[in-house]
């Protein structure tokens, strides 16, 4: 059945806009007169997907070329699922209303493990074979890109292809070997050889992986095309990239409904838990008058009201006050909302937020992340108690009445002291606002106190610490809430549960590929929604697939032992992750890339702003 | 500042926009066709406009309006010309121009219903009275007779054109199948609906 059966009966889902496409800015291309096509899937609903920037910026820079189709597809709402059973349609993209499975290549956007399994029931919903070896000559390829693909051994049996790394060159290169493939009436087995030998891209299958116990004993590659270790792509000079001018504007409400330039990429900060940090180095920035002009151009041709800087932390922009000065001057008569997120409390500036967000005073968020100064130099985040002081001190005499603290509990060498200080921290925050003398007199102050559970990562120098367990976490948050004591504080703790399997996916290796195609059989989905979620569904699929989860989430590896990401190359070394895992033992913080160069190996992936000649 | 009364068509995949979504597209529309307009005072400003009733989910239109301000000398035809080439054209703005009459004159409207049954046949059996069926409203279940609250129904073109009064005591294009289905011997099980035309109080043409 087609799009044209299940339109009919559209108005019986909820929020149908969500696939109907045809919104402005799509694209909307002639399959007649394209050669290569593209379904660009990401695994979560549409007001999830649509709020991405990369899937914006990759969407236009695939349909810029004009011998490929990219189309857009997110994964269905269970009513609209339903919908799909009872009139026999299959997975279909929003622009054209094609089959999935009619596409040459099918992307997935991998943000979060948790939309592993989503990924997984999209492929069954288009009605394409789970594992690539079942995937026959004339079915799509299937390809894997964003952070998680850095491990994606827990899927890499149901992938054609990984990219590794950014991906607006090597995307071009994908179409494009793509397009040769298909002229060259190339195999399924050739086309993949050819990719192996593209820089960048990783073809699970040319790679074999024994096991020695709960360990991985080799990685070896089975092909002459394979290379033994396979590095990460990145742009140099982001001035140079492709940036979007214009993008797809939903009718109805996403999560991030506005736009959005990217400021830099990479960070300079080194914090020893975040990922991010570490894969998307070496640190580079865009040049102030390119932004401008992009953040001009795109607000022009989408019409939002809201423009938004993106980068893992903005205050690190070393242009930043004057970026922000040149913006406001065309933004501000059209009535364009700055909005800066991700600052950091410690070169915060009141007088910055004042300048941009005058007309809303909600309220201020800081992310110390731990609560004593100890713990703080055993995670590097160079945050000190007196900047954290100085920022609500700045906020409430500016009026503001709430302020949102993020935290992490199940630290590395984390004491009861250090999760003590984090009640504490938040005590002295409320006791700041009573002092205040510029508060807003008559009214009261509220501090909500947001503290997740920490989850080790591969590619950090956290990668080898095990997971509190779940006694002991619970044990903690009890401990926490016992000391929070004001009524202006609201406590809430993240969900332990879903960081556990966070845990065994993040850090997984190939032995976890029947448990995810099981969890799938039995209907696993959208489960970074928590009513989607449940941990007594995981223990039942890991105890039936002879798992112990607690092997992957809560063991300590030693710094040689064989990671099953080890043959990614992300630039930054080993050597380095496991001397800053020295430094935090000691709670020893390092220097950021501004300051000093640590030689932490993304130097070599080249155009790196603060990387030292050696 | 002149008022302008902005004239559009909603149809095909459009229909499955809210209106609610729809006021935002249209707010953002206004902006991309960098039109000066009136916003409104106050904290979160925003184009001030008025929208005729809002149609159902599920239905096209050939007559949808809504009215704003214009804060500088943009000729209508200027307006109407620039908002339609920054919409896609299942949102198609026809004309702009100064409003005699305000939204909310809308007295009854013409839908045209199309459906896989006959048309004459359906007219027919609208025109016998006792054609009870149930409606929700605010204040709960009411019964009405369809047969009494249609203006007007007949059979053209092979669709079923039917004329309802619009506002508080309005029925629905779905509550006229309702009464086919229940009264008439008919199964229709999924129908296109178009908004035609707007009447005023006296019946004269409202657009």
């Amino acid at each position: 059945m087609a799009y044209s059966d299940i339109e009919k009966r559209l108005t019986e889902v909820k929020k149908p806009s969500r696939y109907c496409g045809g919104e402005v800015n799509s694209v909307i291309k002639d399959p007649a007169s394209t050669e290569v096509s593209y379904a660009f899937c990401f695994p979560d609903l549409y007001e999830v997907g649509m709020s991405h920037i990369g899937m914006k910026i990759l969407y236009s820079a695939a349909n810029r070329l004009d011998f490929v189709r990219c189309e857009r597809v997110f994964a269905p709402d269970r009513d609209m699922i339903e919908l799909m059973r009872e009139t026999d349609t299959a997975l279909f993209s929003l622009e054209n209303k094609l089959p999935v499975a009619s596409f040459d290549l099918v992307g997935f956007s991998l943000q979060y493990e948790l939309s592993y399994t989503t990924m997984l029931q999209m492929l069954k919903l288009a009605g394409i074979p789970l594992y690539s070896r079942d995937r026959g000559e004339d079915e799509p390829l299937v390809i894997v890109g964003g952070p998680c693909s850095y491990n994606s051994e827990p899927v890499a049996d149901f992938v054609d292809l990984v990219v590794l790394g950014e991906g607006e060159e090597v995307g071009d290169e994908t179409l494009e070997l793509i397009r040769a493939c298909k002229r060259e009436g190339c195999s399924r087995a050739e086309t993949l050889r050819r990719f192996a030998g593209l820089k960048g891209i990783y073809v699970p299958s040319f790679y074999d992986v024994e096991y020695d116990g709960v360990k991985v004993r080799s990685i070896t590659p089975n092909r002459p095309e394979a290379p033994a270790r396979i590095r990460k792509r990145i742009i140099e000079n982001l001035d140079n990239a492709f940036y979007p001018e214009s993008y797809v504007v939903p009718y109805g409400e996403i999560v991030h409904d506005r736009a959005s330039v990217e400021v830099q990429r990479g960070c300079i900060r080194g914090c020893r838990f975040c990922q991010a940090g570490f894969i998307y180095r070496p640190f580079r920035t865009k040049s102030a008058a390119k932004l401008n002009a992009t953040a001009k151009t795109l607000c022009e041709n989408t019409g939002y009201d809201e423009l938004s800087l993106l980068s893992l932390s903005t205050s690190d922009y070393p242009e930043l006050s004057g970026l922000v000065d040149g913006l406001n001057e065309w933004a501000e008569p059209k009535g364009i909302n700055l909005a800066l997120p991700s600052l950091r409390v410690d070169n915060f500036s009141i007088e910055l937020m004042k300048r941009v967000q005058k007309l809303r005073k909600s309220g201020l968020t800081l992310a110390p992340e731990a609560g004593s100064e100890r713990m703080r130099n055993v995670i590097n985040k160079n945050v000190h108690e007196a900047d954290i002081m100085r920022a609500v001190n700045a906020a409430f005499g500016g009026g503001f009445t709430s302020v949102k603290l993020y935290f992490m509990l199940g630290l590395p060498f984390e004491t009861d002291k250090d999760i003590i200080a984090i009640a504490e921290t938040a005590q002295k925050v409320v006791d700041a606002y009573y002092a205040s003398e510029g508060r807003q007199k008559g009214r009261s102050v509220s501090v909500s106190l947001s503290v997740a559970a920490f989850v080790p990562k591969p590619f950090t120098p956290f990668q080898y610490v095990p997971q509190d367990t779940a006694e002991e976490h619970a044990r903690k948050q009890k401990l926490l809430r016992e000391h929070v004591r004001s009524n202006k504080i609201k406590l809430s703790t993240h969900d332990a549960d879903t960081s556990y399997i966070e845990a065994v996916l993040a850090r997984g290796d190939r032995r976890l590929v029947p448990a995810l195609a099981l969890a799938v059989e039995r209907g696993a989905y959208l489960e970074g929604w928590s009513e989607n979620f449940s941990l007594d569904f995981w223990k039942e699929i890991f105890a039936e697939c002879g798992i112990n989860g607690d092997d992957y989430a809560c063991r300590e590896r030693s710094a040689d032992e064989l990671l099953p990401w080890s043959h990614i190359d992300i630039g930054v070394t080993d050597r380095f992750f496991a001397s800053e895992y020295e430094k935090a033992k000691q709670a020893a913080a390092s220097p950021n890339c501004a300051e000093k160069c640590l030689g932490c190996g993304a130097a070599a992936l080249g155009g790196g702003r603060y990387c030292a000649k050696r | 500042m002149r008022n302008v009364r902005v004239r559009y068509e909603k149809t095909g995949d459009a229909r499955f926009v809210s209106h609610l979504d729809l006021v935002r597209t249209f707010a953002r529309a206004v902006r991309r066709a960098d039109l000066r307009v009136y916003y409104t005072e106050g904290f979160n400003p925003h184009i001030k406009m008025n929208f005729l009733p809002p149609l159902s989910l599920g239905y096209e239109s050939l007559c949808e309006a809504f009215d704003m301000r214009l804060t500088d000398e943009t000729p209508y035809g200027e307006v109407a010309r620039r908002l339609r080439a920054v919409l896609p054209d299942l949102l198609r703005v026809t004309d702009a121009y100064e409003p005699q009459t305000d939204l909310s004159d809308v007295a009854s409207v013409l839908y045209s219903l199309r459906f896989d049954a006959d048309a004459g046949k359906a007219a027919e059996t609208l025109s016998r009275g006792g054609l009870v069926i149930e409606k929700k409203t605010k204040r709960g279940q009411i019964t009405v007779d369809v047969h009494e609250a249609l203006i007007s129904a007949k059979s053209a073109d092979g669709a079923l054109d039917i004329t309802l009064p619009m506002g508080e005591s309005c029925l629905n294009p779905r509550h006229v199948v309702e009464a086919l289905n229940t009264y008439g011997g008919f199964a229709i099980e999924d129908f296109r609906c178009v908004r035609r035309q707007l009447f005023a109080v006296d019946g004269s043409v409202f657009m």
